[in-house]
């Protein structure tokens, strides 16, 4: 996270003042402000941030995913991070799961490329049990064939049934050392290019100078983890809202349902995935029964939404990060309500007191001050 | 920027400057300052050329007296134009700092690079004769077309020359200008040679001894001469002074004395008359000859007459041609026989070769090439020094320190530079000469972007080896199959591969198209295969390049004494990992090489093991050397043949690849353990990187 901020100026004089209050604290605080440092950075790499946000994974499966320089294998490794699967060595919560949370207006699509081809396998979708029953059901092929051309081509196809106003961005999870086109890769990447579609790589193999090229013409990352424990890293990175500099999203006015949650003894069918419930959530507009919020209500195409995710995801733009002050008298913690250690920070526009703690946990869970709320 | 260095103040065109860029001047001020010649390494990729021409202009420009003009030799044509760019850049630096040097560069080239006559120049092969015949001195009396370009030279050179501002005159340049003004490029480009400060041509035009006889008369002293690349100069020597006769040749040669004799018995008075010119003026200056002064024109009798020198001709081709049946006759007993059967003075011979440019003047033949053979002959005749072989004869150099001699005597300062001249000791034995400076400088990085793997056995562990002895064994050639397989699958964009020889990349290439390795391969890279047809190799190329490019990736199979080798450049993702199969040793059944290395012991005292190592290990390093072109660039260098972790091969390495090599990790591993080490490479180089603060300088820090 820290490589992409170095241009930024305004990171540039956060990562000053932290590095002033580092030199002369405690082994504890400095972990703490460590700490704040990260959850802190999505907030500073935006200045207006895209919260609605729909996002392509595709999964190359081909030959080379098998190869077992990862353990067990690069594929392996790769759905390991992704699908929900809780309690993993290193996170409690997979990518998918933090994904939603942290974006609750947000989708994702999954797809897998195979030989010479790409496949959809899952339409943009919020729900995570989804997402995890179709995962599990990816495995590699026996056949080389990694196509870049024909990965870019289905993507366009997929996007072009989503809203304009939400972001679209893909993420590759690759595992090959070329991309072998039938089709004109350098048509086919200026098309996502003017259709404003992010493209991020995460490659197993090394770097590939076209395809890092394709990313960085459509502002996206081209990240190759080294170990296990890098790739967990670095795909936290396509957790926080982006900005993207050269799209071209159409500003619209979006119509929003607050939905009423009803939890009933008799099996119903909810609309949108046609599947037996007993607690759903009813659209305020047609009264379609809908399973789990946000999502495009599919009778009347209204967006509904949860009243608290949308707060959090307004918090990218409402939220600020908190000032730290270090003149060591003593302040109530306005999160805790216990006194703070040494070192506690401020939110500028309530001017409330937090420590670290408390303000680790606004800026990465809540995305909203107890303070201004 | 501007910086210092003792007491030369040095223009850099580039705002920073590597701390191996100033170590590479401090040596050249040394150089220089002792009138002596050097040896410079220098990794390939650190801007060695644009350091080496920012100091030597500012020393041009400081020290006057001390030297005076620049000869920069390259190999290729393409070299040539970019040292010619970057002697562009440096001198718009120097102007921008407001100096006002009065510096003329000129690239020269032959008549084939420079023609712009539309007439000679799609001749291709033929334009040199085609050339001459315009432009030779009797066609101005009319009797065929006068190339206009030339006429225009003639009649205002001088003016035209004068009134050229001081600039850099590239090849292109030379030619827009010849366009504007109407005037012969190549000519004009002969001339501005003697009057510009700064030269760059071909190395053939300072070794060949035919081609520097004519240029280099205008030479000074006061000169700095500077061979790039030249990890290969004694090659390029031996070749210089190498004849070779065979049958066809010699009787090719027969019919061509022939033409000229019917022209010399002809009856024409016009002809007559020129002879009996030609041969006056011989005598004369035979009269005016000084004492004690050696005159180039001066024809012993025997040949004098145009008549009696045909017959001196014949006779030498007709030895010639009983020699062709002998095996091997050393150069010595040859002169002699021809002293005591052919009777044939050895002055003479040493002359024939002026004597029949002479008589071919005269008798205005300008089709020069129709007349190769001959000529060869004459030659053959002037170098004799060594000769041997049946139906084949070549009069073999192997001393290449003849050919250096004259020019280490009659320049100031000679520097050799190169990115491998690794073990730099041996190169002064071998051109005989004693330098003031022979450094090997180290390249510094900030990651290591290089990453040497000796490979030396298989999976199963049989030893992977070129050597002559296990050739038949279809283990070895499998083995290295499935390692190049591994390798295309785990090589993004560029993977280049170096083989010992045709014969056997076509050997193995069967075995691999047999076992389906091929097939493999070609799914992950496209493959292309050099070949001995040169346009078909540069095509090759930049399909090559291509498919680097649209993230395709491709494989290119090479020899390591080949084009590709020398001189083509595969930078950033052109080149991700080379990979040498075998060990590239010298044939050492070859009785050319055997007798070559015979003569080095005897002179030089070098072994014949030690030769054909060193030689081997050069051209490795050559091959290796492409992968790396600058500081951000990184790449994978892959031996594998069990000979390279030998001792006395690792000696022989420029230390700059040696001190990457890690002993334990990539020293004398299996091909799977390489390939571990080649995925955790690719993955660690795609990390963000930025070149570390204190491994160069800008104009604050210095």
């Amino acid at each position: 996270m820290q490589m992409e901020l170095e241009g930024n100026t305004k990171y540039n004089e956060y990562e000053e003042k932290i590095r002033n209050h580092q030199t002369n604290g405690h082994n504890y605080e400095q972990d703490k402000l460590h700490q704040k440092k990260e959850s802190d950075a999505q907030f500073l790499i935006a200045q207006n941030p895209l919260i609605m946000r729909n996002l392509l994974i595709i999964i190359d499966t081909t030959k080379s995913s098998k190869v077992s320089d990862f353990k067990p294998s690069r594929l392996a490794v790769a759905l390991q991070f992704l699908p929900v699967k809780k309690h993993t060595i290193i996170h409690n919560q997979s990518f998918i799961e933090q994904f939603l949370e942290g974006n609750p207006l947000s989708q994702i699509g999954i797809a897998v490329a195979e030989e010479y081809k790409c496949k959809t396998i899952l339409d943009f979708t919020s729900s995570c049990v989804n997402i995890k029953q179709y995962l599990s059901t990816i495995h590699s092929i026996n056949e080389a064939g990694f196509s870049m051309a024909a990965c870019l081509q289905t993507a366009l196809h997929v996007f072009s049934s989503t809203q304009l106003h939400a972001q679209s961005s893909i993420l590759f999870v690759t595992t090959s050392t070329y991309s072998d086109d039938k089709l004109d890769l350098n048509e086919w990447s200026e098309k996502c290019q003017s259709a404003a579609i992010q493209i991020n790589m995460i490659s197993f193999a090394g770097a590939i100078h076209q395809l890092i090229k394709i990313t960085q013409a459509t502002d996206g990352q081209y990240l190759c983890p080294i170990n296990e424990f890098q790739f967990s890293q670095e795909i936290q990175k396509f957790i926080s809202p982006q900005e993207s500099k050269n799209h071209k999203m159409i500003t619209q006015l979006v119509k929003i349902g607050f939905p009423q949650k009803f939890i009933v003894s008799q099996p119903t069918l909810c609309q949108c995935h046609l599947e037996i419930i007993y607690n759903f959530y009813k659209c305020p507009v047609c009264y379609s029964k809908v399973c789990s919020p946000p999502l495009l209500c599919p009778i009347c195409s209204t967006w509904i939404v949860l009243p608290h995710q949308i707060l959090r995801s307004d918090g990218y733009n409402t939220l600020g990060v908190f000032e730290i002050i270090n003149d060591g008298l003593d302040h109530i913690c306005q999160g805790c309500l216990e006194p703070t250690s040494v070192i506690h920070s401020t939110c500028e526009r309530c001017k409330n007191f937090f420590c670290l703690d408390c303000d680790v946990l606004i800026h990465s869970k809540f995305k909203v001050c107890p303070g201004c709320a | 920027m501007k910086f210092i260095i003792d007491d030369i103040e040095v223009i850099f065109p580039y705002k920073f400057l590597y701390k191996e860029q100033l170590e590479y001047m401090q040596a050249l001020k040394q150089t220089l300052d002792e009138k002596g010649h050097g040896i410079l390494e220098m990794p390939t990729g650190t801007g060695k050329t644009v350091s080496l021409l920012a100091f030597i202009l500012a020393y041009l420009a400081q020290r006057p007296n001390t030297i005076k003009k620049l000869i920069y030799c390259t190999r290729t044509v393409v070299e040539m134009e970019k040292t010619l760019e970057e002697v562009r850049l440096v001198m718009k630096a120097r102007k921008a700092e407001g100096l006002n040097d009065n510096f003329t560069a000129v690239g020269l080239s032959s008549r084939r690079n420079l023609c712009i006559n539309p007439d000679v120049v799609n001749q291709k092969d033929r334009v040199d004769s085609e050339c001459r015949k315009r432009t030779a001195e009797w066609v101005k009396r009319g009797q065929s077309e006068i190339c206009i370009f030339y006429d225009n030279f003639e009649k205002s050179a001088k003016d035209f020359i004068a009134n050229l501002p001081n600039d850099v005159y590239s090849l292109s340049d030379l030619r827009k200008n010849g366009g504007f003004s109407m005037q012969c490029p190549y000519y004009t480009a002969r001339e501005m040679v003697k009057k510009a400060n700064i030269v760059v041509y071909n190395y053939l035009y300072l070794i060949d001894p035919g081609i520097s006889s004519l240029l280099s008369k205008d030479y000074i002293k006061e000169s700095v001469v500077v061979f790039d690349e030249a990890h290969n100069i004694d090659d390029v020597c031996i070749e210089a002074y190498t004849v070779r006769l065979n049958k066809p040749i010699l009787a090719e040669a027969i019919n061509n004395l022939k033409v000229v004799e019917t022209q010399i018995q002809s009856e024409t008075n016009e002809i007559q008359n020129r002879l009996n010119e030609e041969y006056k003026k011989l005598i004369k200056n035979l009269e005016k000859k000084p004492e004690g002064e050696l005159n180039q024109l001066v024809i012993p009798g025997q040949i004098r007459k145009a008549r009696n020198f045909i017959d001196f001709m014949k006779r030498i081709i007709q030895k010639h041609q009983k020699h062709l049946m002998l095996f091997y006759i050393i150069p010595k007993a040859l002169l002699k026989r021809y002293k005591r059967k052919g009777n044939l003075d050895i002055d003479s011979l040493k002359q024939c070769g002026e004597r029949l440019n002479l008589l071919l003047n005269t008798l205005q033949i300008a089709e020069t090439d129709k007349f190769r053979p001959l000529s060869t002959v004459a030659q053959f005749v002037i170098r004799i020094q060594r000769t041997l072989n049946e139906k084949l004869m070549t009069l073999a150099c192997f001393d290449s320190s003849l050919a250096m001699k004259n020019i280490f005597a009659s320049f100031q300062s000679v520097i050799l530079t190169s990115g491998t001249m690794s073990p730099i000791d041996i190169y002064p034995k071998i051109l005989d000469f004693k330098p003031v400076v022979a450094k090997s400088i180290d390249i510094e990085l900030t990651r290591n972007s290089i990453q040497p793997i000796i490979v030396t056995m298989s999976e199963d562990g049989t030893e992977l080896t070129s050597e002559f002895t296990f050739r038949n064994n279809e283990d070895v050639s499998r083995n290295y199959g499935n390692f190049l397989l591994e390798l295309s699958e785990n090589v993004p964009d560029g993977l280049i591969v170096f083989m010992p020889s045709y014969s056997r990349m076509e050997e193995w290439a069967r075995q691999w198209q047999k076992d389906k390795y091929l097939e493999q391969i070609s799914k992950n890279k496209v493959l292309l295969i050099e070949s001995k047809d040169v346009n078909e190799t540069s095509q090759k190329l930049q399909q090559y390049r291509k498919c680097c490019d649209v993230g395709r990736g491709a494989a290119l199979f090479s020899i390591a004494r080949g084009k590709i080798a020398e001189g083509i450049d595969f930078e950033g993702h052109y080149g991700r990992c080379v990979a040498v199969i075998g060990f590239p040793a010298l044939n050492s059944k070859d009785t050319l090489i055997l007798e070559r290395c015979k003569f080095l012991e005897e002179k030089f005292k070098i072994t014949k093991n030690d030769f054909i190592e060193f030689d081997a290990m050069r051209q490795t390093c050559q091959c290796l050397g492409r992968v790396l072109r600058g500081k951000q660039d990184y790449g994978i260098m892959i031996m594998a043949d069990k000979r390279f972790a030998q001792k006395s091969k690792l000696s022989k390495m420029p230390r700059w690849i040696y001190k990457q090599l890690d002993q334990s990790r990539c020293l004398n591993i299996t091909s799977e353990t390489a390939i571990t080490v080649v995925r955790d490479f690719f993955r660690q180089m795609a990390q963000p990187f930025k070149i570390a603060d204190n491994s160069y300088f800008t104009q604050d820090t210095l």
